[in-house]
């Protein structure tokens, strides 16, 4: 728990001048990108890297906020990615105008009963949410009976279910089975019902949008929904781990970004470990690549991104995390509310880290779970640490380098190219040691944070 | 079945253990989350399947050729564990504890990607080293048997447990490494020798680390270069759950983890599915609960 | 920092062509990196064995062959990034690659949008070959294989009682199950247990202890040999006697060397037999074991080699190496002599060949009999 200084807190204008040319440098990336149009011009092998830059760019800026500005340490990025990916993906595929790989353009963009299905989904969600939520603070209470009630019940609760469950496999009867498949059965039938009754509705509504507009719209909902199904999971990963420090919370986040690859991959409906193909969007010309329409998105995102989250840290609400992450006892004392903070700053992290998922769906498409493990996570987190803990124009640089080392590497003579990932893992070691001494500070704008 | 199912979670509950004592060693001396140490196990078993190949000691199984093999992992190990402090993270001693979180996963992936290019990715069978076979029954009991080399295993799991907290306790060694453990600049101040003490628990941890490789590669004898992956993030799990830092919390963790694992996998409809998911939904659990680990001590910050 | 920066881009964009104009360039996209290495590798060797052995016959179209191997770290986008830059980099001809069915399908649609031929040496999954017209296999597709493991099993073992162990995270095995099980219900059979692992188990006793509760009378595992060979020792070490069965993934001398006599009496469905008599089969053994110092070929390397010179057949066939071209002399193949049995390319652009079932029996693997489609 250090108590250093930092260093951009007292200098908003010093600092905002510094990173104001960012912006001159993620416009000159979009205004490339809307060059690009046509293909041919562009070679679609460095069309894919500079659309990953941004993705990830948009993901590392996002990872920023929560382990570098809020000074939480999370390891499960990679897992409100995929919450984004699949959900906003599953939408585009159900309601979304498409072009198949085969290049015969499936005429029909459905974006308010894409909009409906995400406001079904999340009604259904937050029903869940309360009926678990209730469940917890009915366990929680009894700690007002004794100390050690929760944890007992909460075991008891484990067991019964467990043993009950297991015990009923094919007997519907047992009666944890029973409140299970009522309580839990309830959801996806209350779900069928809303859908099936706004759908007819929904269609009509979009019937009325001009044609042109439909497919921009499609997009924009399957990624705003995307993100707030992030947004969600982060919110119920983060409250309850949140209260952990450090290394406690490192692991917790990993787990929860490992239950939701765990969950997607017994998940029938998005292919499980088959994976789920997307058709993709096509630019105004028709022909098939992706890149060409996904391109401003992606940058218009990245920008969208780093602008809100470098706003969110100079503004009142960044200073109050930034206080929290200092020093939380102190912050409280001066009536921060640390909870609060906390789980802003994770909600938005996860909220942008699911937008750059469902783009990714998007652009790529084809989702498999194994894209989401916690080498991923791992991956995002070299990143906002190589670019210095706190700084947003580092986490981009850092963002920018590791995405095009690798490319750079494979790109080599064969003798290189063949031991690719070993000079990879050794040139990040090397940076890091390199880092570490004061006169190679290149990168290195950031705070010096400690961990716990 | 439920004995079996018991045992069966006992038996990789062990392993776990086994790999989560090393963790937890030397978690609680640097404060370090030291992502290699499952590449640090893979090295270990490596060394013994290459070291029983040149010496051909997998012919005849023998105690003594066994206790080479292991003495040469040891050794291995023990090298390669004071090799990669020096160079890797006694730059960063003094950096945030992330800075060394970062070239933790450097090292490990430059294990994992550098051992599929020295070793070849394709698995390799591990030779039977113990004397009568390691699969063949220790005893039974109501139709249930138990594998020798799971007895083994459990026994060294608990002797290096009882010899590391000896070890840290009532040693002169130990109490420099408690010393260290609590602050770096203090323990100086006193005469310690910080280096040698961070060598030493590294050292410590890899030759914990080659020993579990090689018990491990005995009893499921597929050696790889990626084999050290999952039971490190699993012994990490099994470290976080009983208490990072704590000797026999980490056991207790190990077979907590190992118990859940199986009972999830064995009882609950298509529960095998969600295996993996289990560890981590017990690990959440348990750290809602009691945020410090079962067996960790609630540290209580000063202000 | 900034010219740090620039240094790496210049490097970036100074791509090196190793390929003289007049070579006919393949490339060939595959895991030779991260957790599935091993198939990615073995897959490499055959190709490579395939290529050197057209190249010393004189080539094709008087031209040499060059291999462009590109890794894709067993990832998914990766594989994508792989295939863009062969496409667009090397300007390769036609692609050879993936192993597994979740690569193939994320790089398929570059393929298909670049008007580049692909052959696919190893992914099983039906849908591989329908995302476009010039998406191939050279393999059997898992309704295929999975059915004849299941009619195999009732018809010549007679046995009723199935019971399913697969492998979660992998798509392959996936498809197996779900093909394996509908056959064995629609024959009026039963699988009293299903059950799963994830690639890199090691400990699968807690699934089996379970399994042998329901008494099956043979149980089915469609997994990768590094996981299978553990769990046949497993098996017989908790008291199961049933057969174990599997598919072309447990093809490796490593079956054995890692189960040991655990593997003795179980079944698995194949590409070939090391006991056929056939030449093509012979002389891949052979000239494999001697560039690749003794190894024992794998499935993988078997399947690399036959997309190989199939590929190299249809170009020869199709008189140059313009995608449209070949793609048609791909479709045409027919009856094509591979080292893996004879394959002709159907309607879908799936291989159609036989199956042969073989049991081990003393850890080597003795023919059973064979299947035809």
């Amino acid at each position: 728990m250090s108590s250093r200084k930092s260093d951009q807190s007292g200098h908003a204008l010093g600092s905002a001048l510094k990173s104001a040319w960012l912006l001159p440098a993620l416009f000159g990336l979009w205004w490339i990108g809307t060059r690009v149009e046509n293909p041919g011009v562009f070679d679609p092998y460095y069309a894919r890297i500079v659309m990953l830059i941004g993705i990830n760019i948009t993901l590392a800026v996002s990872l920023q906020l929560i382990n570098g500005i809020s000074g939480q340490f999370s390891l499960g990025h990679a897992g409100f990615m995929a919450v984004g990916a699949y959900i906003g993906s599953y939408a585009t595929t159900t309601f979304g105008g498409i072009i198949t790989p085969k290049d015969d353009l499936i005429d029909f963009a459905n974006p308010c009963a894409m909009a409906w299905y995400f406001i079904c989904l999340g009604i259904v969600v937050g029903l869940g949410i309360v009926v678990v939520y209730g469940m917890f603070a009915l366990i929680r209470e009894s700690s007002r009976l004794h100390a050690s009630l929760p944890g007992i019940l909460m075991l008891l609760v484990l067991a019964w279910v467990i043993f009950d469950v297991s015990a009923s496999a094919g007997n519907p009867v047992a009666p944890a089975y029973f409140v299970w498949s009522r309580i839990f059965g309830l959801l996806p039938r209350t779900f069928d019902t809303l859908m099936s009754a706004g759908l007819p509705a929904a269609s009509h509504c979009s019937a009325w949008l001009p044609q042109v507009m439909l497919k921009p719209i499609c997009f924009l909902t399957a990624l705003f929904g995307g993100g707030v199904f992030a947004a969600i999971a982060g919110l119920l990963v983060g409250l309850p781990t949140l209260r952990l420090r450090g290394d406690y919370l490192a692991i917790a986040t990993l787990g929860a970004g490992e239950i939701i690859r765990v969950v997607i991959t017994n998940s029938e409906p998005l292919g499980r470990a088959t994976g789920l193909s997307i058709p993709v969007y096509a630019n105004s010309a028709g022909a098939g690549e992706a890149a060409h329409y996904i391109f401003p998105w992606v940058y218009g995102v990245a920008l969208i991104t780093t602008l809100l989250i470098w706003r969110l840290k100079h503004s009142a609400k960044g200073r109050a995390i930034a206080a929290v992450r200092e020093d939380e006892i102190a912050a409280a004392a001066m009536g921060i509310d640390i909870t609060h903070h906390k789980v802003i700053a994770f909600i938005i992290g996860a909220f942008f880290a699911g937008v750059a998922g469902a783009l990714y769906g998007h652009y790529d498409g084809y989702l498999n779970p194994n894209t989401f493990n916690i080498m991923r996570s791992i991956e995002l987190v070299v990143m906002v640490t190589l670019g210095g803990l706190g700084s947003i124009w580092g986490a981009i640089v850092a963002a920018i380098v590791l995405t095009l080392l690798p490319e750079v590497l494979r790109n080599q003579p064969v003798f290189i190219k063949e031991s690719r990932m070993v000079i990879y893992s050794l040139l990040l070691v090397l940076i890091m040691i390199c880092r570490a001494k004061r006169p190679w500070r290149w990168v290195l704008r950031g705070r010096r944070a400690d961990l716990a | 079945m439920f004995l079996q199912q018991l045992i069966n979670g006992i038996t990789s509950g062990a392993i776990y253990a086994l790999i989560a004592v090393g963790y937890t060693m030397v978690y609680g001396v640097l404060r370090l989350i030291n992502f290699a140490h499952g590449d640090i196990y893979m090295i270990g078993a490596m060394t013994g399947l290459y070291a029983s190949r040149w010496m051909k000691l997998s012919d005849e199984p023998r105690w003594s050729s066994l206790l080479l093999v292991l003495l040469m992992a040891m050794i291995v190990c023990a090298i390669l564990g004071a090799l990669i402090e020096f160079l890797a993270y006694r730059p960063l001693r003094n950096q945030p504890r992330i800075n060394s979180l970062i070239t933790a996963i450097g090292i490990s992936m430059f294990l994992e990607f550098g051992g599929q290019q020295v070793f070849g990715a394709t698995p390799q069978a591990f030779p039977e080293m113990m004397p009568g076979g390691s699969g063949t029954a220790m005893f039974t009991f109501y139709g249930i048997s138990v594998a020798r080399v799971d007895v083994l295993i459990l026994a060294t799991t608990l002797l290096m447990m009882l010899a590391l907290s000896w070890m840290v306790m009532k040693t002169r060694t130990g109490l420099a490494l408690r010393a260290v453990s609590f602050r770096f600049d203090t323990a100086a101040l006193m005469g310690i020798n910080i280096n040698r003490i961070v060598s030493f628990t590294f050292v410590l941890g890899s030759i914990l680390a080659a020993v579990a490789g090689v018990l491990v590669a005995i009893k499921f004898p597929k050696v790889d270069p990626l084999m050290g992956l999952m039971p490190g993030v699993k012994a990490f799990i099994a470290a976080v759950l009983g208490g990072i830092g704590n000797l026999p919390g980490a056991v207790a963790g190990g077979l907590l983890l190992g118990l859940v694992e199986v009972f999830v996998a064995g009882y609950m409809p298509q529960g095998s599915q969600y295996r993996d998911g289990a560890a981590f939904v017990i690990l959440i659990a348990v750290l809602l609960v009691k945020p410090s680990g079962l067996l960790g001590k609630n540290v209580i910050e000063k202000v | 920092m900034r010219s740090t920066l620039s240094a790496l881009l210049a490097v970036f964009f100074l791509s090196i062509g190793t390929a003289i104009a007049q070579d006919i360039k393949i490339g060939h996209f595959g895991s030779l990196t991260g957790g599935t290495a091993t198939f990615g590798i073995s897959t490499r060797e055959g190709i490579e064995l395939a290529a050197d052995e057209i190249n010393n016959a004189g080539g094709v179209l008087g031209r040499k062959i060059v291999i462009i191997n590109e890794d894709d770290q067993s990832k998914p986008e990766e594989a994508v990034t792989a295939v863009q830059k062969l496409i667009n980099q090397d300007k390769v001809v036609a692609l050879l690659g993936e192993v597994a069915s979740s690569r193939s399908i994320a790089a398929a649609p570059v393929a298909q949008r670049a008007r580049i031929p692909m052959v696919s040496p190893a992914s099983t999954n039906p849908k591989v070959t329908q995302l476009g017209n010039y998406i191939f296999r050279t393999c059997f597709i898992d309704p295929f294989q999975g059915s004849a493991m299941a009619n195999f099993a009732m018809k010549n073992l007679k046995l009723k009682r199935f019971a399913v162990l697969y492998d979660v995270k992998n798509d392959y095995s996936l498809g197996l199950r779900e093909f394996f099980t509908q056959a064995v219900q629609k024959a009026g059979c039963e699988v009293v247990a299903d059950e799963s692992y994830g690639e890199g188990d090691v400990d699968f006793r807690a699934q089996l202890t379970k399994i042998k509760n329901t008494s099956p009378e043979a149980i089915y595992v469609p997994g990768y040999y590094a996981e299978v060979a553990l769990i046949c020792r497993q098996a017989r070490e908790l008291g199961i006697t049933v057969p174990l069965m599997g598919g072309d993934g447990w093809d490796s001398d490593k079956t054995a060397e890692i189960g040991g006599d655990a593997v003795n009496g179980n079944y698995f469905t194949n590409h070939y037999s090391e006991q056929e008599d056939r030449p093509a089969v012979k002389k891949f053994v052979e000239t494999y074991r001697r560039k690749y110092a003794g190894k024992t070929p794998d499935a993988m390397a078997i399947l690399g080699y036959d997309a190989m010179r199939i590929l190299a057949d249809a170009i020869t066939r199709a008189g140059g190496t313009q995608g449209r071209l070949v793609r048609d002399a791909l479709a045409a193949t027919h009856d094509f002599p591979a080292a893996s049995g004879t394959i002709t390319i159907d309607e879908n652009r799936n291989a159609r060949k036989s199956i042969v079932v073989l049991k081990i029996e003393d850890r080597k693997f003795k023919f059973v009999t064979s299947i035809q489609p």
